[in-house]
């Protein structure tokens, strides 16, 4: 059964949750409603409370699962299966990149002249502003030191100690609902972690955009019904 | 990576990737090689599971105190633990369910494992079960160093007593309580009730106790 849509996203992580709010966000600046935005995921809806702290090897089968490579000696991938993918299972520590990262040069002595490895479009100071929209948006915030955990502060005290500095790292967790039980990575029970469910996705959704779970994608292929546009036009 | 510090290093590495979710991953991974190995003598696919022998592997992988059952209540074979540890191990925690686990995968490599551990442990001086704790130790050793081409399969095979061990991953509800794997680490498991009040709750420490440690 053909189905059209103008804009069709395969996955509900971070790149596609964010693809269609942003787009969502262009649709109705132009008065268009964004019903034709359509998301297609894998994985299930799950509410934050049909996880489990456990890794019981039937539990972690449903919110992660195996991409394998058929090429060669091709990677084995884990990923988040589920509608926000990995930013249900993520630790949400939003620290933004140094600039030494941006900066950073390569040089492999067979492979030609050493180059620095981002386009030097991306820098830091470039980012910057985009780092800041992505905060707003994923609602991160720096516990103060009372919520730091027990484990964290005494660690920050040992490094503090040694001549090290520590500070806290800013998390997209809302510290109110967090009950500091590091269970992060098998869905937060507790609807602490700000995933794209409760920003970009909700939005998207509560925009118009359509995002069906249980949809897997297993090809994709140049249509030839009428009115797509030929090949190189 | 050659050298002492090189292989240390690799053994690390190797370690890290043996959670629940790189078990999966070394699983799909060592495929091909048991493959292979299968074609060579595709009589081997009838091999009857061996319980006794990966107990063994396991054991010595993670090794426990003797004990005649599991945390699930499930038999141990009397020779599998070689019994250098005074805490549980791995057999103890239950691995062989996990082995069996459907979701694990490891069902499909087992026949080529056990053949290939066999051609091992003969030189060493016999199965692998009737070996010592430094004679199967030896076996695994060279099963998993850089010189195997197969090591993969051992990789494989080890990362699923990690599992059981590190992980609870055979139980629902892994605890201190019904999980020895995380006794015996000091890991609470779930704790549905969390730790709201259980914050550092100050500012760097820089005061030291009479002992020296940090207030």
């Amino acid at each position: 059964m053909a189905e059209r849509v103008d804009v069709c996203i395969v996955g509900s992580g971070f790149g596609g949750s964010i693809a269609a709010w942003r787009l969502a966000e262009l649709y109705r600046a132009a008065d268009v409603d964004p019903k034709n935005i359509l998301v297609l995921e894998r994985g299930p809806r799950f509410k934050h409370t049909d996880f489990k702290q456990s890794m019981y090897i039937g539990h972690l089968s449903n919110i992660y699962s195996l991409i394998q490579s058929t090429q060669g000696t091709g990677a084995q991938v884990v990923v988040a299966n589920g509608v926000g993918g990995g930013s249900n299972l993520y630790l949400a520590a939003s620290l933004r990149a140094p600039r030494e990262t941006f900066e950073r040069r390569d040089h492999h002595p067979d492979d030609g002249p050493e180059r620095r490895m981002w386009p030097k479009e991306l820098s830091r100071g470039a980012l910057n502003p985009y780092y800041r929209r992505a905060e707003r948006a994923l609602r991160v915030e720096r516990p103060r030191w009372n919520q730091v955990s027990k484990s964290g502060g005494l660690w920050a005290a040992t490094l503090n100690a040694a001549g090290y500095t520590c500070d806290r790292v800013p998390c997209a967790i809302d510290l109110e609902l967090c009950q500091n039980v590091k269970w992060c990575h098998t869905g937060c029970i507790y609807g602490a972690k700000n995933t794209v469910n409760t920003n970009y996705l909700g939005a998207a959704e509560h925009a118009g955009v359509s995002v069906r779970p249980a949809r897997e994608v297993q090809s994709v292929r140049r249509s030839t019904a009428d009115g797509c546009p030929a090949p190189g036009k | 990576m050659k050298g002492p510090i090189g292989l240390e290093l690799s053994r690390r590495d190797f370690l890290r990737d043996t959670s629940v979710l790189g078990a999966a991953a070394l699983i799909a991974s060592a495929v091909p090689v048991a493959e292979r190995i299968l074609a060579a003598d595709p009589a081997l696919a009838a091999v009857p599971t061996d319980e006794a022998t990966m107990q063994a592997f396991a054991d010595t992988i993670i090794p426990g105190r003797k004990a005649a059952t599991t945390d699930l209540g499930d038999e141990i074979h009397p020779d599998a633990i070689a019994g250098v540890d005074d805490e549980p191990g791995a057999v103890e925690a239950d691995v062989m369910r996990l082995y069996h686990h459907p979701l694990t995968g490891f069902d499909a490599l087992e026949p080529a494992f056990l053949a290939d551990l066999s051609t091992r442990s003969l030189q060493q001086g016999g199965p692998f079960l009737g070996l010592d704790f430094e004679q199967r130790s030896a076996v695994l050793l060279q099963a998993l160093s850089f010189d195997n081409p197969d090591r993969v399969l051992y990789e494989a095979a080890a990362a699923v007593p990690f599992t059981a061990f590190c992980a609870a991953a055979v139980h629902e509800t892994g605890t201190s309580k019904n999980a020895s794997g995380y006794r015996v680490m000091g890991y609470p498991g779930a704790a549905p009730q969390g730790y709201r009040r259980y914050s550092y709750g100050r500012k760097l420490a820089r005061d030291f106790t009479k002992k020296g440690y940090l207030k």
